[in-house]
């Protein structure tokens, strides 16, 4: 390790001289303040902060991004093109050292240049956070009571300055409406005309185009055929069984005009009725309807017996603009639960039925602090830092300097865009089959992303912003690898074993280095010609 | 070596050729934008005020297309997460890199003032919304587009639709806060039968020096200035705060018994120069200089427009919405196309200016009540004010005329069919005949009754019936009245209420008392029982406010009530009632007692305190 430690020093103390951190580095500073005193964001003192958030930690986020890579590349492609290499392959050093020597010091000074703007960062936070509030400002002695509640400053203390948990809905109880919607569909059509009907369903979908021409008849013995064969059955069962399950859930995601839903949460922490208060946020989504406004009352009900605790809200809202209120602690029953009531209130310009599904009403309870929060943040973009050194080293043992920056800065993209660019190659559903092309691509997109890390340019940032809880767990995930259960959706593999294995960033960026490693040991440093 | 010195001398050479040709072209190319208007600022100008801009449209080069492109769909994604604190950074950003588009400009205020802000709860941010929307527009979308018609027309649809009208839940917000901050700059204006006191008094303000040199070229006002400057004072909107605080301008100060009381020694010698008589003249003309600044510089308010549109259509109060509907609408034909007022008329406004017009006709005589808890958001009410229905009527005919024009230039009937402004006008009249009739303006009422008949030609049976009879089956036929409606009837009626209660003739106050109760609960059980953003203040407020301004300044309603018929009206009052307007009525009075040389003993004789 004395090697390694040897080689980072030396990476380390080489990049600092160099005239690319200085001028980074006055970037940085420069960004980081120009952000925060001349941001002003929406006009509160919340909306202030949280573009100081946005702006100042995506700037170092992109910037550190550029720095390491262009340093690490020059790093290595300088070694081999100013013969460098030579000096260093003649000491007793082995390759992999001399790899992970130079990865660690460039992180090691990209790393001390994270800590120290993070750091800044959160100074000037702070600072902004004693700054007065519109409330605070009119509060002229005799002219807005000391004691009227300051939206602003609320927001700023529990949605911002805060680590919140996000919880959903539980899952609504729809089983015993399946039995008996199945055993009557059983009743009726007979088990073998169900799996015979959804047979013929598989083997010829309905035409998407109604105006397409009638396609040729089936092929009924086939059907007869398949339908004894006892595998398919029991997936045509299950077939049939989770689109039935899908029907009862949509119906009753439906809440009619003058209606009602109730939805519980669970998990949550009972509170002191001084505690902190929870927040609600919610999207309406009119179901088959151009209405622009919906008009929504919530009454939000401790459970508990001897409670009877409950709050009510009137809404108006804007449909598909997320809104939000605070809901009181005391909500919360001694078992952590939460009752929500959303009525869609009649009103006669705007009569329309609103989709309410689990992501659109989630409940955010403060769970952690903002400084806790801010420091698995750091992780998050220490660790991108690391993957992107990683990937610049693989490059670098074997490319020139200007061939692995625009290597190296597709891999950055990519992966930053990695969601958009998952969504936008995705199979079309409902344009016909797909063509060759979309075919290519989206096979393409998902060979890629089988390798590379899903950055997501703004995940970690908005967590910040929104004071939305960054887990350890995520944390640990991140590093190490996630394992989640297999859905419909999933390859057959996972599907296989139930479970989804999802490597984390943290063990790509070693397998990276892995890679790099094994090019450099195979290659030729000096030709012979 | 020296292949490369030549390398670099050919590239230098290259490079100067470079550089004198584009400078050679920015000439012509400047002065052809300039043919096109796409150029409204100059280059150097823009560069000395606003760097950012040239910077942004500058620096991004050939990314400043995709750049744009992700701007418009990030700003609209965080807009429906609910994440509107970047909203108005990244609008200020997209705006920057086009900033001579006025569609983005257009888009983006429209966007704030309509959409943003209807997706916030409070009232703070939705006034925090519509404004940025209108400062957007007024401050930097017409700084770069100053002869753009559309952007004109979008500013006045905002103050006009909505902040003006009663589709929002908190338009009442907006009119308070905006009727507060104009007060703030120009007080109440004086009150008389025609636009004659409004616009003398809004001529000291547009005929105001337009610089400081000129302003101090008075030796008085020079020392009145520099005695200002000494107190830390600068003759702009920092001395309008200091004059409303102090002043014995009743048309700006808060009454006396919520005034705040000077602080320290500073503002002690401060407010000595706000009443102090010796420097009534040089104060008068600060006032004016200051008011005329604050217009210009921060309501982007062009004060001879102002004056021209006053002269023209009545004596707007710049507190009231609408006036600045009717500003921006004529100004953009004026700067676009080079229109004055006589050419502007209700065709080539839009639906703005005609409606903001009609709309002044229904709510413009304001009240403001200072709100010691809210100073930024005073109590407002108000009143129709008729004076503007000559001119309403005026500019529809103006219209009408054009409409029923051939294009050989033959004016037709004006009861033809291409006169699609007919039925409005005729309903628009209507209205204002009944709240005529039931404010005691009978000869006014009949003027209009016979506008009616005889030149817009009106048929029906209705139109056959007396005065009298028509205005009770007017009232009849159009079934529950709208918010403005109610308003103007119940001031119409409170009028003739206490005019006859002045006179001693009891049994006329309780009948249109009655009269004014029952429009007040008729609207009250069938429109503002199911939409409560349009129910007015309770009953007796409003009778409250109208005792308060006929007693204080009955010129405001069109009364003329000498001193002595004040004291036989108040002392006829209940006690409540004397309670509840003696603390606002109190000063202004005595004021008045002093001003027609009588003592203090002969005001505490003729509105003696109310019983505790």
């Amino acid at each position: 390790m004395r090697n390694v430690w040897a080689v980072t020093r030396e990476t380390f103390l080489q990049c600092v001289r160099t005239r690319i951190i200085l001028v980074f580095s006055v970037i940085l500073a420069v960004c980081v303040l120009y952000v925060g005193f001349r941001i002003e964001g929406d006009g509160t003192l919340k909306g202030r902060i949280q573009t100081f958030l946005a702006y100042s930690t995506s700037l170092t986020q992109l910037l550190l991004c550029l720095v390491t890579i262009f340093l690490t590349i020059g790093v290595v492609t300088g070694d081999i093109s100013r013969k460098y290499i030579f000096t260093v392959a003649s000491k007793p050093l082995t390759r992999w050292q001399y790899v992970l020597g130079r990865w660690s010091g460039v992180m090691l000074l990209t790393g001390l240049l994270l800590v120290m703007s993070f750091g800044a960062i959160y100074l000037f936070a702070r600072h902004i956070r004693r700054a007065q509030t519109r409330v605070e400002m009119a509060a002229k002695p005799g002219l807005v009571k000391t004691e009227t509640v300051d939206p602003d400053r609320l927001a700023v203390e529990h949605e911002v300055f805060a680590a919140r948990a996000t919880f959903q809905p539980d899952p609504l109880d729809i089983e015993s409406a399946f039995k008996e919607r199945m055993n009557r569909l059983i009743d009726e059509t007979g088990l073998d005309n169900l799996i015979r009907g959804q047979i013929r369903h598989r083997l010829q979908p309905p035409p998407l185009d109604s105006k397409a021409p009638p396609p040729p008849p089936l092929d009924e013995k086939k059907v007869e055929k398949l339908l004894h064969n006892p595998a398919l059955r029991k997936q045509m069962m299950e077939e049939i069984a989770f689109n039935l399950r899908n029907q009862i859930l949509e119906s009753r995601q439906l809440v009619g005009p003058g209606r009602a839903t109730t939805l519980t949460y669970s998990g949550l922490k009972p509170e002191p009725p001084d505690g902190p208060p929870l927040q609600i946020r919610y999207k309406l989504k009119p179901f088959q309807s151009y209405t622009s406004t919906l008009k929504s009352a919530w009454r939000i009900i401790n459970t508990d017996p001897d409670s009877g605790f409950s709050q009510i809200e009137f809404r108006s809202d804007s449909t598909q603009t997320t809104s939000s209120f605070m809901v009181d602690p005391r909500t919360i029953t001694s078992d952590g639960r939460l009752t929500v009531k959303y009525i869609n209130l009649l009103d006669p310009k705007a009569m329309a039925t609103v989709r309410i599904q689990p992501e659109d009403i989630v409940v955010l309870q403060r769970v952690g602090g903002f400084e806790g929060n801010f420091i698995r943040a750091g992780m998050l973009i220490l660790l991108r830092l690391m993957f992107l050194a990683a990937a610049a080293v693989l490059f670098g043992v074997f490319l020139s300097f200007p061939i692995a920056c625009l290597s190296c800065m597709i891999i950055f993209v990519l992966s930053v865009m990695s969601g958009f660019i998952q969504e936008a190659t995705k199979l079309p559903v409902h344009s016909g089959p797909p063509s060759i092309f979309e075919y290519f691509s989206h096979y393409l997109v998902v060979g890629v992303n089988a390798v590379l890390p899903a950055l997501e340019g703004t995940a970690t940032t908005d967590s910040l912003v929104d004071g939305a809880n960054i887990p350890w767990k995520a944390v640990l995930n991140e590093y190490l690898m996630a394992f989640r259960p297999a859905q419909a959706d999933s390859n057959v593999l996972w599907r296989m074993f139930g479970v989804k294995i999802v490597l984390g960033t943290g063990l790509r960026t070693f397998l990276a280095l892995g890679i790099g490693w094994l090019i450099f040991r195979k290659r030729e440093l000096a030709g012979i010609t | 070596m020296l292949r490369q010195r030549l390398i670099q001398l050919v590239l230098l050479v290259v490079a100067g050729v470079a550089l004198t040709g584009a400078a050679m072209l920015s000439g012509p190319i400047e002065s052809h934008r300039k043919r096109l208007k796409l150029v409204t600022v100059t280059s150097s100008e823009s560069i000395a005020k606003e760097p950012r801009t040239i910077l942004l449209q500058i620096a991004p080069g050939g990314l400043r297309a995709p750049l744009l492109s992700y701007l418009w769909i990030r700003s609209q994604e965080l807009k429906q997460d609910g994440k509107l604190y970047d909203a108005k950074q990244l609008r200020d950003l997209i705006c920057d890199l086009t900033p001579h588009f006025p569609g983005v400009w257009a888009f983006h205020a429209w966007d704030m003032a309509w959409n943003i802000s209807a997706a916030t709860h409070t009232p703070e941010e939705r006034w925090m919304w519509v404004t940025n929307g209108i400062r957007l527009l007024r401050d930097r979308g017409l700084y770069y587009n100053p002869d753009d018609l559309g952007l004109h027309r979008e500013l006045g649809w905002i103050y006009f639709s909505k902040m003006g009208q009663y589709t929002d839940e908190m338009h009442m917000v907006y009119k308070r806060r905006w009727a507060g901050l104009i007060h703030n700059v120009l007080g109440a204006p004086p009150f008389s039968d025609t636009a004659g006191a409004a616009v003398k008094s809004f001529s000291l303000i547009a005929e105001a020096p337009r610089d400081l040199d000129s302003l101090v070229a008075d030796k008085s006002t020079a020392d009145f200035v520099e005695r200002l400057n000494r107190l830390g004072i600068d003759p702009d909107s920092g001395f309008l705060e200091y004059y409303n605080r102090f002043s014995e301008d009743l048309s700006v100060s808060p009454p006396g018994w919520i005034a705040q009381k000077p602080a320290g020694k500073r503002e002690e010698q401060i407010a000595d120069l706000m009443r102090s008589d010796e420097f009534a003249a040089a104060r008068a003309a600060v006032l004016a200089f200051a008011r005329r600044k604050t217009l210009v510089e921060k309501f982007r308010l062009d004060p001879d427009w102002m004056l021209e549109v006053m002269k023209r259509y009545g004596p707007m109060d710049w507190r009231n919405v609408n006036s600045h509907a009717i500003y921006w609408s004529t100004r953009g034909l004026h700067r676009a196309e080079g229109l004055d007022l006589g050419k502007i008329n209700a065709l080539n406004t839009g639906r703005t200016f005609l409606g903001a017009l009609k709309s002044l006709t229904r709510t413009g005589l304001f009240y403001l009540t200072h709100n010691p808890k809210n100073p930024d958001e005073p109590f407002l009410d108000w009143q129709a004010d008729w004076r503007f229905v000559e001119s309403t009527h005026r500019e529809y005919l103006a219209a009408e005329r054009i409409l029923v024009t051939d294009k050989s230039g033959k004016v037709g009937k004006i009861d033809s069919e291409n006169n699609k402004l007919r039925g409005g006008h005729i309903t628009y009249l209507s209205n204002a005949v009944q709240q005529m009739y039931v404010g005691g303006r009978k000869d006014l009422a009949r003027y209009y009754y016979d506008e009616i008949k005889n030149v817009l030609k009106a048929k029906g049976d209705v139109y056959e019936l007396s005065l009298y009879d028509f205005v009770r089956e007017k009232r009849r036929q159009t079934g529950p009245p709208t918010v403005e409606m109610t308003r103007a009837l119940m001031s119409g009626a409170f009028r003739s209420a206490y005019r006859a209660l002045a006179g001693g003739n009891n049994t006329e106050y309780l009948r249109h008392r009655a009269f004014a109760m029952r429009v007040y609960r008729t609207y009250m059980r069938d429109t503002a029982g199911a939409k409560q953003r349009l129910a007015p203040e309770a009953f007796n407020q409003m009778e409250q406010d109208f005792l308060e301004t006929m007693l204080t300044n009955p010129r405001a309603i069109g009364l003329n009530v000498p001193l002595a018929v004040k004291a036989q009206l108040y002392n006829t009052l209940s006690p409540q009632k004397q309670q509840a307007i003696y603390p606002v009525i109190a000063g202004p009075l005595k004021q008045q007692c002093i001003n027609e040389d009588q003592d203090e003993n002969f005001f505490n004789k003729a509105f003696p305190a109310p019983p505790e």
